[in-house]
């Protein structure tokens, strides 16, 4: 509660009058009689003139210390305005969205977010010493950067700090996570956004909306969806696709670029440039193929080669491809050359061979060697999962994760699952078997092919992986020496392994929800760290993995990378693109999906004054060094 | 910002907001030396202490103005009890987090803060509830959520509180299995923007509940599931340890009819699928519920039971072509008989474009004529197969090589044998006329009426030679094609009576000029009125029939050498006519034809044998259905094209050829009365075409781009892949159409739609916010630009419960952020090893104390005159 001016008044005249009491007192001094003052008073003209310029003095200091008291007295208002008893707590959600980094204007250094850090700090000015605050980031992911205190410097030190992030907002989650913080009393939600018309019309009545005036309109470019992928079988070939969105008024030219980055985020090289027309208000779809040489992220900027704009954060966006793995094959069993030339038909990959009774094989400290698939042969030992996944070609022993049933002889493919992966380029109708055995698949194993009634091979997972078991050499029947036999080991590496190359790493918005499979990952924690800044450290964080799924939000587009013990499991692209910051950015009009405009926001003013109080202080002090002058030079008295 | 001026003095931080004030204090030296130049009637004691207050004053202003403010250290602690409270805790670990929560607000220091969050789907401060409130469970859970377990929100909620002045302590009550948001993200918070020290964190000990759950984690079912065909139904369950227990499964239609299966099952680690074949009698829905009772109570009861709409499509449709549509019930009546809708259509009444024939899964061309479809219906049936779906093309009488030169023909796995001139004939007839004088007149003419209208018998493709002899042979129309018939009837005419008969050598041109012509059926028929040598004609007609060529002998009038023609007939395994009237050599020269034709095949039955074995051929038990009355003969292509059916002789009968996403197949025999008459009243028959119609039929765009269904937090996400041997298709438009299903009622519930996005080469994806639990029904339309080809489909899609219910055996799952367990109440409130800081604003203060020194110097000024009156009345009154 601001004392009120008349209050103020009140008090300094009641001062006023008890000073001046005071002053009368003192005037108030008994009278003597002086013999001949008359002839002194008549003789000293000169004194009574002084003393009717010193009777005027008299009442000078009083006046000026009376002066005093009222500058005082209004600095102490200022600080009045804070003195509410209420205990309000202050909670400030500060909008550090991709958009406000727009430049205030073309060509200046100030943005958006200097703005509303200055109006942040102007209502922490407004807050007395038993008010507090907290200060909320409303980005994708909201997040309170400093909790209740009273300690407004470093809440302005603070604020201070904030940088615009390449991130959306999310105010749903920002005016929740702001109604749930408890305050012992009352509570004020001031929301500061270059935007309120992307804040929900329905926000509690304690919620102010602090808008900023609009960013500047100039033409923007944006990317608005950006991602690559490798071409099937195409041996390191991908494409990408990409959007553009131009929202000016006239032509433009623009320059697209496409670089590659290393691991750490770092430019790596320009893969494709591209210069295009854009006419007014387009969007424009593009397609870059027949690329190579990218092992690793990508990133694509556009800019406008003719004008300027004030919103870059739009104009990059990033993508991983799927890795080009290379699968380390070992063979167990006597050596055959129909096998190692059909493991030919398997893109990238590193064959060893081992016999039976070196299995499984170890290191010099003697750990299990790791390996992606075993393709076992005659008698198989038992296997262990550091192996990988098992293809067992007419393997036997009481190692087999099947049973065996019945001999069969002459035989072949009655019938087979053209569904599955394993036939996609042929069918084995031909194949002629001389001799094998029939396989009793478990419960849930998955037969691919019988002989009449019998199953001859079988798709199924053990704890120790998955496993393909095919119930006859394929020396001991013609399928070696038909060309359907690579294609069956290509086959049965796609059933166990999935598509080769097929595999699409989609970039996620900020905030999205985030579930990625780690299937090489072991059980635990790994760290996740990020965006990736090159030379510059990043941030990083241990996430403990939940059914081998990584669940994270992450917050800022860029690159990401997840590590255990020091291996790289995956990147992971985030992108601004298609997101909300891209989306509603236009100049001088809504996007067409945008909610209607809301209704008319009143402008709330900050109640802090422009630190009007330290003009009072200035004052005062200047008057009361003057004051002390004059009493002591008497020039008052 | 301005910087502000920090030093420590007196072992506190002191920090000025705007030191430019603090020059000010620079105004007491003035004050200083006014003090020693003063003027003033006061004492000196007096003037001292006045440049006290005053120096005093100036510096309270300054320092007021300076905005200062002080730290001091700070013992506080903050603890944040977060208990969870979602359906996977139990009421006790709640009452141990609510004891928790009250136990250290009992105990804490007056300038602790102890704070008290629920959380479930979201956090929300219930400190209040700390003093004298009843918040229980249930009131919890109503107030924040119970399907989901939100550590993350908690977290954000506890920072709130968490100021730089105090030590933050969280303790959590959860059973660490989180579901929603990023925990650790929101631990890290915003502490990298140095708002508060790092939290320590600890896991309130919970008993760990040894109960092993079960539940049915879902249904795996074929994308598309039509009326009256089987299907499997695969109910996976999940486990986290060994559990006895009954699956319970039952299907009930549009109709109220059930199908229930009962099996009792003991379950290890992790999940297993139980496989269930159904079948659904009626279109419309089809509701599968899968129950899990265990033997024992386990953990959650939520997840045991799961149900999901089925959609069941109509039946199949056939178009059935044929250029007769009576002709084409038979086959029509098989084809509905193994649940086909089949519309019968004639060639020019196909549709014409590739979307009009998109709703049939198959079609028929049955014995169809040479251009009777038009390029535009082919070049659409070819786009149609090519998008999945197929075609069956038979021949027959009408239909032979009736593909020969439309756009199909290159699509199809048999091609008729040669050109039509490089074609073999059905039949060959050579007509030997006696134009001897004695049929002059009358029977000569008839002899040429005859002629004429064996012309008009055959086929255009036939062949016709007409020799006229008397005393030797003349070949008054050479050898070919019946087609020629106005030039032929012309020579026809032009034979003119002569003299002499000579059986022989005419027997024999007829022989040798049959033996060259490529004919299927070669036929003589001799006509004579008189006698002529017989030497060697036995000879000739017997050669001629060892060479497949038969000879039929007319003998006109009286005046025949009947033994002779009786003869002739015999030997040349024909037929002899006494005819006396010659107005009847027409009538007999045509039912030769006729007769000859038909012998074409008719001799001949073709036995079906089974080249290559193909899966739909599986117990049809073709290879014993009954003769063929006739083929056509036709010549296979290369691979893919393969050769399932033959004849016994050879022949190919039925042949397959992938084309694009589909198949085209040859029926080298007909459907109909004609040379498929027995097969196709073979019992067999149905199924044999039912079996082939679905082992080739379109099956929607399940196969061309297939949807990859998956709920995302509270998001349907769809996702499909469109690449082929040419690269990635990135011209597909396509929409997602999502509605709640709802067995019980016949129409579906609102749809919520959403477009697919291009979010990289060939790979699209929709996601449509669906919070609901239970069966959807999910619906995409797409149209490739690119590839001229649209396709739909239309499958269910589960969200049986919330992940809530999923206890997969994870345990305790610290989500990155702390493993510290061992805490207990005094722990948490225990002073901590390092001082936080709190400020203390100064400004507020300093003023007001410079008010009081002002007022209290003005008071002592005005007060302390006595004095200096006393001072001033001595100088004034002198001496005196």
């Amino acid at each position: 509660m601001t004392p009120s001016f008349a209050w103020l008044v009140g008090i300094w005249g009641a001062v006023a009058a008890a000073l001046t009491i005071l002053y009368l007192i003192r005037e108030q001094r008994p009278r003597l009689e002086v013999p001949f003052l008359g002839l002194f008073l008549a003789d000293d003209r000169v004194t009574r003139r002084e003393a009717l310029g010193g009777r005027l003095r008299r009442p000078g200091s009083l006046l000026l210390q009376l002066l005093l008291l009222a500058l005082l007295g209004c600095g102490l208002r200022e600080c009045a305005r804070r003195w509410d008893p209420s205990d309000e707590t202050l909670v400030l959600v500060i909008d550090t969205s991709a958009r406000t980094g727009v430049l205030v204007e073309p060509g200046s250094e100030a943005i958006v977010l200097d703005q509303v850090k200055h109006r942040a700090a102007a209502w922490l000015e407004s807050l007395g010493p038993s008010d507090a605050a907290v200060v909320i980031e409303m980005s994708a992911t909201p997040k309170v950067v400093l909790g209740r205190t009273t300690d407004f410097l470093l809440a302005r030190r603070i604020i201070e700090g904030l940088r615009p992030k390449k991130t959306n907002a999310s105010p749903e989650r920002a005016l929740a996570l702001a109604a749930a913080i408890a305050s012992p009393g009352e509570k004020r939600v001031v929301v500061l956004t270059e935007d309120p018309d992307r804040l929900p019309s329905e926000r509690g009545n304690e919620v102010v909306v602090d808008a900023l005036p609009s960013s500047a309109n100039s033409p923007n470019l944006s990317v608005r969806s950006f991602a690559a992928r490798r071409v099937r079988g195409g041996a390191g070939q991908f494409e990408v696709t990409f959007e553009l969105v131009y929202s000016g008024e006239s032509e433009a030219r623009v320059l697209v670029e496409l670089e590659r980055l290393d691991e750490k985020g770092r430019a790596a090289g320009v893969l494709e440039a591209q210069e295009l027309r854009l006419t007014p208000r387009q969007t424009y779809r593009g397609e870059l193929r027949h690329l190579t040489g990218a092992p690793g992220p990508l990133r694509l900027e556009a800019r406008l080669l003719t004008g300027s704009e004030t919103f870059l954060a739009d104009n990059e966006a990033f993508a991983v491809l799927a890795e080009e793995r290379l699968y380390k094959i070992l063979c167990v069993g006597p050596e055959s050359l129909y096998l190692d030339a059909a493991l030919l038909s398997v893109a990238r990959s590193h064959i060893t061979h081992l016999s039976a009774e070196a299995y499984p094989p170890r290191d010099a400290s003697e750990n299990p060697v790791l390996y992606d698939l075993t393709v076992f042969s005659g008698e198989a030992p038992m296997r262990i999962r550091e192996t990988g996944f098992a293809l067992y070609l007419g393997a036997s022993g009481p190692n087999l994760p099947v049973l065996t049933g019945t001999s069969l002889k002459m035989f072949g493919f009655d019938e087979f699952a053209r569904d599955s992966r394993l036939f996609r380029f042929f069918d084995p109708y031909e194949t002629l078997a001389l001799k094998g055995v029939s396989l009793i698949p478990g419960a849930s194993d998955r037969v691919l092919a019988r002989s009449g009634d019998n199953p001859i091979l079988v798709l199924g997972e053990r704890p120790e992986g998955r496993f393909l078991a095919l119930g006859f050499a394929p020396e001991d029947s013609d399928f070696v020496l038909r060309p359907a036999f690579p294609l069956f080991v290509r086959g049965a590496f796609e059933e166990l392994f999935g598509p080769d190359d097929e595999g699409f790493v989609p970039a996620v918005a900020p905030g999205q929800p985030l579930r990625l499979a780690l299937p090489e990952a072991g059980p635990g924690v790994v760290t996740l760290r990020g965006p990736l800044r090159g030379a510059n450290s990043s941030e990083e964080r241990s996430v403990t993995l939940a059914s081998g799924e990584l669940r994270v939000e992450l917050e800022e587009a860029g690159l990401y990378q997840v590590e255990q013990s020091g291996r790289s499991l995956a990147l992971i692209a985030v992108s601004l693109s298609g997101s909300d910051e891209v989306t509603s950015l236009r100049q001088g009009s809504k996007p067409p999906d945008a909610p209607p405009k809301a209704e008319e926001l009143a402008r709330v003013e900050s109640p802090a004054s422009e630190h009007g109080y330290r003009v009072w202080i200035a004052l005062a002090l200047a008057l009361a060094l003057f004051e002390f002058a004059s009493f002591h030079r008497r020039w008052t008295a | 910002m301005r910087a502000p001026l920090e030093l420590t003095w007196a072992g506190l931080e002191w920090t000025f907001e705007e030191p430019m004030f603090l020059w000010a204090l620079l105004a007491i030296v003035p004050a200083v030396a006014l003090t020693f130049l003063s003027r003033a009637w006061i004492s000196r004691a007096a003037r001292f202490g006045s440049l006290a207050q005053r120096a005093l004053l100036i510096g309270l202003l300054c320092l007021a103005g300076a905005e200062s403010s002080v730290l001091r250290p700070s013992d506080r602690v903050c603890v944040s009890v977060l208990t969870d409270v979602s359906d996977s805790m139990d009421a006790g670990s709640f009452d141990k987090g609510k004891a928790l929560a009250q136990e250290l607000q009992e105990n804490k220091r007056d300038r602790d803060i102890v704070q008290w969050v629920v959380f479930g789907e979201r956090a929300e401060d219930v400190s209040a509830e700390l003093l004298g409130g009843h918040l229980d469970l249930s009131q919890a859970r109503a107030r924040v959520g119970a399907t989901a377990t939100h550590l993350a929100s908690a977290l954000e909620v506890a920072a709130g509180v968490q100021s730089p002045d105090c030590e933050p302590r969280i303790a959590i009550v959860s059973d660490g299995q989180v579901t929603r948001g990023d925990a650790s993200a929101a631990l890290l918070g915003g502490r990298t923007a140095g708002g508060s020290r790092a939290p320590r964190v600890a896991w309130v000990p919970l008993e760990e509940s040894g109960d092993v759950d079960a539940g049915v984690a879902g249904f795996t079912l074929p994308e598309q599931v039509r009326i009256k065909e089987s299907f499997d139904c695969a109910v996976r369950l999940s486990a986290t340890g060994k559990v006895r227990g009954r699956l319970l499964l039952r299907a009930t239609s549009g109709d109220d009819k059930e199908q229930t299966f009962e099996r009792d099952l003991e379950l290890s680690e992790g999940e297993i699928s139980e496989v269930f074949s159904l079948k659904a009698e009626t279109q419309g829905e089809l509701e599968i519920e899968a129950r899990w009772v265990p033997e024992t109570p386990d953990r959650f009861e939520q997840n045991d039971r799961a149900q999901i709409v089925v959609p069941i499509l109509g039946p199949p449709s056939v178009l059935l072509v044929d250029s007769g549509l009576k002709e084409a019930d038979a086959l029509k009546r098989a084809i509905e008989a193994q649940s086909f809708e089949v519309d019968v259509r004639s060639a020019r009444d196909v549709p014409e474009s590739p979307e009009d024939l998109e709703k049939y899964a198959f079609v028929i061309l049955s014995d169809l004529p040479r251009g009777s479809l038009s390029s535009r219906t082919a070049r659409a049936l070819e786009e149609m197969v090519r998008g999945g779906g197929g075609l069956l093309v038979t021949s027959g009488p009408r239909g032979r090589a009736g593909m020969r030169g439309s756009p199909l023909e290159n699509i199809l796995p048999l091609r008729a044998e040669g050109t039509d001139e490089e074609r073999t004939a059905g039949v060959a007839m050579v007509l030997a006329i006696d134009r001897s004088g004695s049929m002059s007149g009358g029977p000569l003419e008839m002899a040429k009426a005859a002629c004429r209208a064996t012309l008009g018998t055959l086929e255009p493709t036939d062949l016709l030679e007409v020799i006229a002899f008397d005393s030797r042979p003349s070949r008054a129309v050479p050898m070919q094609p019946a087609r020629l018939r106005a030039s032929m009837d012309a020579s026809i005419a032009r034979i003119q009576a002569g003299g002499g008969t000579e059986i022989l050598s005419t027997l024999d041109m007829a022989y040798q000029d049959l033996l060259r012509a490529r004919a299927r059926k070669k036929h003589i028929v001799l006509l004579t009125d008189g006698n002529a040598d017989t030497d060697g004609i036995y000879d000739v007609a017997s050669a001629a029939f060892a060479d497949g060529i038969t000879v039929t002998s007319v003998g006109l009038g009286p005046g025949v050498n009947e033994a002779l023609l009786r003869t002739i007939a015999e030997a040349g395994g024909g037929r002899y006519h006494a005819v006396s009237d010659a107005a009847l050599l027409p009538r007999i020269f045509v039912r030769e034809a006729e007769l000859t034709m038909q012998e074409e095949v008719k001799p001949e039955r073709f036995s079906i044998s089974v080249f290559e074995e193909a899966p739909f051929l599986k117990g049809t038990g073709v290879s014993r259905a009954p003769l063929l009355r006739g083929i056509e003969s036709m010549r296979p292509r290369s691979f893919p094209a393969r050769v399932l059916l033959g004849v016994d002789t050879g022949q190919p009968l039925l042949a397959v050829m992938p084309v694009g996403l589909g198949h085209t197949l040859v029926w080298a025999s007909d459907f109909k009365g004609g040379w498929g008459s027995d097969f196709m009243r073979w019992a067999g028959f149905p199924k044999f075409m039912g079996q082939l119609i679905r082992a080739h039929q379109r099956s929607d765009s399940s196969d061309l781009w297939p949807l990859e269904l998956r709920f995302e937090d509270d998001d349907l996400v769809a996702r499909f892949d469109a690449q082929d041997e040419e690269g990635f298709d990135n011209s597909i438009t396509s929409r997602l159409s999502v509605f709640r299903a709802d067995a019980k009622q016949a129409a579906l519930g609102e749809s919520v739609t959403a477009p697919f996005e291009l979010k990289g080469p060939g790979h699209y994806e929709a996601r449509v916010p669906l919070p609901d639990f239970g069966s959807f029904f999910v619906r995409a339309t797409h149209l490739s630009q690119k590839k001229s080809r649209s396709a739909r489909s239309f499958q269910a899609a589960l969200r049986p419960y919330p992940e809530e219910y999923v206890d997969l055996g994870r345990g305790r799952s610290h989500s990155g952020i702390s493993t510290e367990t061992d805490l207990n109440v005094s722990g948490l409130l225990e002073l901590p090893s390092s001082q936080g800081k709190t400020r203390v604003a100064l400004r507020d203060w300093l003023l007001s104390g410079a008010a009081i020194v002002l007022a209290l110097e003005v008071l002592l000024r005005r007060l302390g005159a006595g004095k200096a009156r006393r001072l001033l009345t001595r100088r004034v009154t002198g001496p005196y």
